[in-house]
Parts: C-alpha cells; structure tokens; sequence
C-alpha cells in the first residue's frame, strides 16, 4: 500500500481525492491510500507526497522560487 | 851708570817666577772660569733651543689635534645629516605605507558594508514581494479558482511522474 499525502490550502472535493488515488495507482501499479492535509499557508495549488517522491506545486513554493531567484539575480 | 848682569839675571828669575805664579794661580782658574761659562752657555743655549722644538712640537701636535678634530666634527656632522636622511626616508615611507594599508581597509570595509547592505536590501524587497503576492492571491483566490489551479498543477504533476 502506497501513502500519498495531498496538502492544499482548501479542503479538496471528494471527486478530486478518487481521481487522484486512480492516477496514483495507475502510474505506480500499486493500491494507494490517500492521506489530506489542508494548510492555509500554502495559499493555493497542491502539494503531494508518494512514497519518497514529493511533487510540491502550491503557490506557496512558487513564490519561494520566485525569492531566490530575486535574491540571486538582483 | 853701569849695568848690572847679576841684577839683570835676579829681575828675570824675578819677572818669570811672578809670570809662573800669575800664570798658574790666576790665568788658568780665569780660563777654567772662562770655559765652564762658556760651556754652561752653551748647553743653556741648546737647552733654549730644545724647548723651542718640543714647543714647536707641541705646537704642531695642538693645531693637528685641532685639524682631526674639525675633520671628525665634520664627519659626524656629514654623517648625522646622512642618517637623518635616510631615516626621513624611512619615516615617509612607512607614514605613506600606513597611509595605503589604512585606505585600502577603509574601502574594504565600506565594500563590504555597502554588499551587506545590498544584499539585506535585495533579500528585503524580494521578502516584500513575496508577501505582498501572497496577500494578494489570498484575497483573489475564490474557490473555483482554487479547485481550476488544483486541477491543472495535478495534471503537470501526473503529466511529469
């Protein structure tokens, strides 16, 4: 069984949590179990974590980005 | 008046005895006189001149004294400003390098302040970007508009796995 964190500033609707499991398992040919964490800090976008694999798209990491690349290039 | 042979012989006897007497009592001690008075003159006088040549002597030895001690003066003298000199040079030198070494430090540090600076001012305003962005799409933010990016970042994911 594979744990899949999924971190969001909103909780996410029910339809969005299957469609996630299915494309985790799909790609991982492995049963998935899905593990919500709803933080408002992130600001918006989704975060996941699958086994050792994290794939963190929120907006809050963007913009974490976005300053070091500001720190780097001014 | 007739003459007289024996008075003639008495007068003669009479004459060379008292020209023996003269000669022996009177004329030699004169001479003798004479002489070591003439001696003592002359060792006066070589004593006279003796002095003057050690006083001339000692004349040149006081003027050489002097001229050594001119010449040395003067040695000194040349020699002091020699050194004086030389240690003006030292002196300058090291002021002028001091003088480099405390401004090379003083741009040293003023770079090094301004870089602090710079780079508190860069990470501050890249902090004050940031922020106001994240004050801004907060607010903006609906929840359809949570739910669209939600669903498009998880297509990037899955399109990337």
């Amino acid at each position: 069984m594979l744990t899949v964190q999924v971190i969001t500033a909103v909780k996410l609707p029910s339809a969005t949590i299957t469609k996630i499991k299915e494309r985790v398992e799909d790609k991982y040919k492995t049963d998935a179990q899905i593990v919500e964490v709803v933080k408002p800090n992130v600001i918006g976008g989704i975060s996941l974590t699958i086994g050792s694999d994290q794939f963190d798209s929120t907006l809050k990491n963007k913009l974490f980005k976005i300053k070091n690349q500001l720190d780097q290039n001014l | 008046m007739e003459i007289q042979i024996q008075q003639i012989i008495f007068q003669l006897i009479n004459f060379s005895v008292v020209v023996g007497a003269l000669t022996y009592f009177l004329y030699k001690p004169i001479i003798k006189i004479l002489e070591e008075r003439a001696d003592k003159i002359v060792k006066g006088q070589q004593a006279a001149e003796k002095s003057i040549q050690e006083a001339d002597k000692i004349e040149e030895l006081k003027e050489k004294a002097i001229k050594d001690g001119q010449k040395q003066a003067s040695e000194i003298i040349a020699d002091a400003k020699i050194k004086a000199k030389d240690q003006a040079i030292i002196i300058t030198n090291q002021a002028k390098e001091e003088a480099s070494h405390i401004i090379t430090k003083m741009k040293a540090d003023f770079d090094q302040e301004k870089q602090k600076q710079l780079k508190l001012m860069k990470s501050q305003f890249s902090q004050a970007v940031v922020s106001v962005s994240e004050k801004v799409l907060m607010e903006s933010l609906t929840e359809k508009k949570h739910q669209q990016l939600i669903d498009k970042e998880l297509e990037s994911i899955f399109k990337a796995i």
